[in-house]
């Protein structure tokens, strides 16, 4: 599963915005580079990949010029090795084109490295910045429609997600979406280097679970994303005045799975109604209608739209290598608050019979109920044993709670660990973390709080746990197997001061490569690299 | 049974929902036809295309077929005509216009074709072949299905109608280009590039089944005001902090480029940071607050500008709006949240009201995490005096405190709050005017939407206008003295359903309905509520258009005075 920031339930209510900086102070276990944006330049977003094909995450930032008609330009510093992970001055730098919506780095093309894979409205584009020839340097590498259809003059999207090794053949493949389904292009090369793809569109069915809403009715609406509840009211008559046009689109996010246990990564979508498998096939397309419709075991209305702590996931979890299922929902028959963690495993392959993973009556292999008003869910290896372990956050408050939050104005969260044992979760919490969140932080609408385990930054096996719960302090924390135990120690391993605004982007470990982190800032990104 | 009763029963088992009576007598309005479309609608209109006096109904089809359909002599819908079917239907834009000024109507599309218009077929629907005005005017944005859309106007005043074509983060105005009237094939030519401020929906986040990806926009319309009292259309823009005024001319052109621009980030009060503190007034954030309307009553609008506790104040005139000479510098003890241009007194001329939200403090908001929590307004209005600029001092006080539902309960069950104000929302019932009776008196017409959905009709209501009485209720919700000073949600509920029935109030007269036709029920999602007369008898008569939740295709319900 691809890492996701992990806000705080909180942090839902957060209303304002404010800026803030702080000077950047670290202790030994994290190494820290700090670029300074040039003058005249606003950085907008970063992603943390290999450019180069040396092994080790590049610094692609993606940033603005400044001015009344910004051009959006893209600066890549390439690590080096030393003190400082990153020159001051990017060894690449281009403007984009104004019909460039998105980017994402892949390894595209027969061309040394990887390459800036350029998002528009009209398909995917490979950019080879040190083509000797101006007209090679862009390269169609899919012609598509995007979801994404409105250039930004500042910003640009990043769409690392939709690069995955899918057919896992060493190359890397791409998952677009579009305004009806996905594009999926798998890259092919051919036996002098030269890149293809083979091209599917998955589609999605019209469920009727969409329908539009008619003239009159839903007059108020409620839409809920990660952060933030928003309610809109519209009182009197029919067009909202003063808007030319007014679109919007919508696809649920991809999943990217396997499905069938084959090796090859399946693609998984979930609409109100129903979960949708398309199997990628040995051609390296996916069929045009799901190979797979599941019903889903609960009732999908807009109550449980509007439910902080709904959420699915696919993920495999018994180490069968197909994936189960995950749900987490708010009991809405329950006077507390409190949490259904519903777990859908497979069944035996082959005969998991004509209903596979919910079954006839939709039961769950496991259910976990967590007091609180719980969410954030996060499949994670903590142990270090091969096998997700479950993270959720929880706000467990009454009116004494609150008060003694009053009283030392800060808020009590709490972090719960479930160890994966074998295909079920502990019953019990198997480790719990108190996060302390200042009240200033409900202030701040652009700080995003987090805690969220990054993977192995020490070596022992065991994931460490990176903690931002105040918006001006980023913090890892050892966690050490103690027996058959864990426990998080007191002391971090490292903690800087950020700027309070400045967007945290994590790179959790891989392949025995520490994690990473880059906090973007206007005018600064700090980047991170554990160990000693 | 009298036979005249049952044939009433009769008709209204067999045609439901045909008009049912509001009394029990012959019912003053019913659906008098009705037709079932093969095809999903996407965008209607209702029009006399062909100029034989009586109206079309004008549809098309997502796939971009468009079909007319015509009221035959003996009052039923006649099959949908047409052969026409548009070439990119998923990015078509379209209006039904006089786009040559000749009185007849065509469609005009906006498409990756560019402008086009196709004229109408007496008797039977639009040719098959258009006229290219302008294949530059490329519209590429994909909005799903043939789109009805404001992009045929007389932006410029001149009579004569011009077209918007929206690209994104600017919109291309296109006027008529010079010698159609020689005799010339009728073209249009690209005048302005305006930019506008284009609202952006999108979501990347992934990773959960239940993530979302997002990709919308909204381009507003452009705006047009007459700003320097000459009687002609001046082009508003916005874009960003800057507000652009594009001055029309004596000749009906407007300039390229503006003639009057302001950057309102050039307005900045230096007192400390307006961030938002726990405890203290909101800001509002950092930027400066713009509103514009006539202050002097000279018919010119005037121009208010705030940053944190500094408070601008230009009066406009015939050279148009200035930014360099105000006629007011206004200072405040304590950030603004808000202004507002409104009448509070017994005057023709707004007031300045200054809005102060005290956002709570930290111990305040963790306490409202479990229990009611409570938000202060502070209100502060400067009377407008007869010069056009405001007192000095203030003139009215008000404060009013908002009593919140305790954090946590709304976050486990948000869609309870939604509901209740869903409900009322619902109490602003959709309304138009019309002739239906055809007595030369627009009547008024109400939706009522519920378990059991019905168009209210009352005749000889048209016409009331705004409701000038709508600012004071403001102003006394405000600063009046024996207004409730706290208000809960179920207060604010209460206000805004005693607005919904004021406004019913006022269209309505407060008197009962002279009709009642029963609409299509929950299995029907309506579309439109369209209006024109059909059968040229000069009474109008209201469309209808539905859409079977079951299969998605139309439904035409046809509501006539008896």
């Amino acid at each position: 599963m691809t890492p996701r920031a992990r806000a705080l339930v909180l942090a839902a209510l957060v209303a304002a915005c404010a800026v803030l900086t702080a000077g950047a102070q670290d202790a030994s276990f994290g190494r820290t580079t700090s670029v300074a944006a040039p003058r005249g330049i606003k950085f907008e977003s970063a992603l943390l990949e290999d450019v180069d094909g040396d092994g080790a995450r590049d610094l692609v930032v993606l940033a603005a010029r400044a001015g009344k008609r910004a051009r959006r330009v893209v600066r890549i510093h390439l690590r080096r090795a030393g003190e400082s992970a990153f020159a001051p001055e990017p060894e690449l730098e281009f403007d984009l084109l104004p019909d460039v919506v998105g980017v994402a780095v892949a390894d595209v093309h027969a061309d040394p490295g990887a390459e800036l894979v350029l998002l528009a409205p009209t398909g995917a584009f490979a950019l080879r910045p040190r083509a000797a020839d101006e007209r090679e340097r862009y390269v169609q590498l899919v012609a598509t429609e995007l979801l994404w259809q409105l250039p930004h003059e500042r910003k640009t999207l990043t769409w690392q997600e939709g690069v995955r090794d899918l057919d896992g053949d060493g190359l890397a493949d791409l998952v677009l979406p579009r305004p009806d389904g996905y594009t999926a292009a798998l890259q092919r090369r051919a036996a002098d280097g030269a890149r293809s793809f083979v091209v599917s569109t998955p589609e999605l069915p019209d469920d009727g679970a969409d329908t539009p809403e008619g003239l009159g009715s839903a007059k108020a609406r409620g839409r809920k994303r990660r952060g933030e509840i928003a309610v809109s009211l519209k009182l009197g008559d029919r067009a909202p005045a003063g808007d030319l046009l007014d679109v919007a689109e919508s696809v649920p996010a991809p999943v990217l799975a396997d499905w069938d246990g084959d090796g090859r990564t399946d693609l998984l979508a979930q609409t109100t109604a129903d979960v949708l498998v398309w199997l990628l096939r040995g051609d390296g397309r996916y069929a045009g209608p799901p190979d797979v419709v599941l019903p889903l075991p609960l009732e999908v209305d807009r109550r449980r739209l509007l439910d902080v702590s709904y959420s699915a996931h696919a993920a495999d979890l018994d180490g069968d290598r197909r994936a189960d299922y995950l749900l987490l929902a708010g009991d809405q028959r329950s006077d507390d608050a409190r949490v259904q963690v519903a777990l859908y495993r497979r069944g035996p392959a082959g005969r998991e019979g004509a209903t596979p993973l919910f079954g006839d009556a939709g039961r769950p292999a496991q259910l976990l109920v967590i007091a609180g008003l719980a969410g954030a869910p996060e499949l994670a290896d903590v142990d270090g044993d091969g096998l997700p372990d479950l993270v959720v956050g929880s706000l467990r408050l009454d009116a004494l709670d609150a008060l003694r939050a009053a009283t030392g104005s800060t808020l009590d969260a709490e972090l719960y660990v479930y160890r994966n044992q074998k295909g079920a979760f502990s019953k019990q919490p198997d480790l719990t973390r108190v996060l302390h969140v200042p009240a200033k932080a409900l202030s701040k609408s652009r700080s995003e709080l987090t805690a969220r385990f990054v993977g192995d930054a020490t070596g022992d096996g065991v994931s460490e746990l990176l903690v931002r719960d105040d918006p001006e302090r980023v913090q890892l924390f050892m966690v050490r197997r103690a027996g058959a135990s864990l426990a998080i120690l007191d002391r971090p391993l490292f903690e800087t001061r950020v700027a309070d605004d400045a967007d945290l982007l994590v790179t959790p470990a891989a392949r025995g490569v520490p994690p990473e982190l880059a906090l973007v800032s206007d005018a600064e990104i700090l980047h991170v690299r554990f160990g000693r | 049974m009298t036979p005249r009763r049952a044939v009433f029963a009769l008709a209204a088992a067999l045609a439901l929902p045909c008009g049912a009576a509001a009394t029990a007598a012959e019912p003053r309005a019913a659906v008098t036809a009705r037709a079932e479309l093969s095809f999903a609608p996407s965008a209607e209109v209702v029009a006399d295309i062909d100029g034989d006096g009586r109206a079309e109904i004008v549809l098309v089809a997502e796939d971009g077929a468009v079909r007319v359909v015509r009221r035959a002599e003996d009052g039923s819908l006649g099959a949908p005509q047409g052969e026409l079917v548009l070439p990119h239907p998923e990015r078509t834009l379209l209006a039904v216009a006089d786009i040559d000024g000749s009185g007849a109507l065509h469609l005009v599309t906006l498409s990756p074709e560019g402008l086009r218009a196709y004229p109408a077929v007496p008797g039977a629907a639009f040719a098959a072949r258009p006229l290219e005005l302008a294949p530059r005017a490329r519209f590429v944005l994909r909005v799903g299905a043939p789109r009805l859309a404001r992009i045929v106007r007389d932006v410029d005043g001149d009579g004569r109608a011009d077209v918007v074509l929206p690209l994104g983060a600017a919109c291309e105005l296109w006027t008529r280009a010079k010698g159609a009237e020689s005799g010339e094939p009728l073209r249009y030519e690209r005048v302005a590039s305006v930019a506008v401020d284009v609202q952006r929906t999108e979501s990347t986040n992934g990773g959960a089944l239940t993530d979302v990806l997002e990709g919308g926009f909204r381009i507003p319309d452009l705006r047009t005001e007459d700003v320097n009292g000459d009687g002609r259309a001046d082009l508003l823009v916005v874009d960003g902090k800057v507000r652009a005024f594009h001055l029309q001319r004596a000749d009906g052109t407007l300039p390229a480029e503006p003639d009057v621009k302001v950057d309102l980030a050039l307005f900045r009060d230096t007192t400390p940071d307006g961030e938002l503190r726990l405890g203290h007034t909101l800001a509002g954030g950092d930027d400066a607050r713009y509103e514009s309307r006539d202050l002097d009553g000279d018919g010119i609008p005037d121009h208010v500008i705030a940053h944190r506790r500094k408070v601008w104040v230009f009066l406009g005139g015939r050279d148009g709006p200035q930014f360099t000479q105000p006629a007011a510098i206004l200072k405040t003890a304590d950030d603004v949240t808000a202004l507002l241009l409104v009448r509070v007194d017994d005057d023709a001329l707004p007031d300045l009201v200054l809005v102060r939200v005290q956002v709570p403090s930290a111990a305040g908001l963790l306490r409202g995490l479990v229990a009611e929590w409570d938000v202060d307004i502070a209100t502060v209005g400067y009377r407008n005096v007869p010069d056009g600029v405001f007192a000095t001092t203030p003139a009215w006080r008000g404060t009013l405190t908002v009593r919140l539902p305790a954090i946590l309960g709304v976050l486990r069950d948000p869609d309870a709050l939604l509901r209740r104000f869903e409900q009322v929302a619902a109490r602003f019932r959709d309304s138009l005017e019309t002739d239906l009776d055809g007595d030369g008196t627009a009547d008024v017409l109400l939706v009522a939407d519920g378990d059991a959905p019905h168009l209210d009709a009352w005749f000889g209501r048209g016409a009331r206008g705004g409701d000038p009485d709508a600012e004071r209720a403001l102003g006394d919700a405000l600063f009046g003295a024996d207004g409730e000073r706290t208000w809960t949600i179920d207060a604010l509920l209460g206000w805004l359903g005693s607005m919904a029935e004021r406004r019913a109030s006022r269209l309505t007269g407060g008197r009962d309905a002279d009709a009642s036709v029963p609409l299509r029920g929950a299995e029907f999602v309506r579309r439109a509520l369209l209006t024109g007369d059909l059968d040229g008898d000069g009474r109008s008569e209201v469309v209808v258009v539905s859409t079977r939740r079951e299969d998605g295709n139309g439904v035409l319900d046809v509501v006539s005075a008896r």
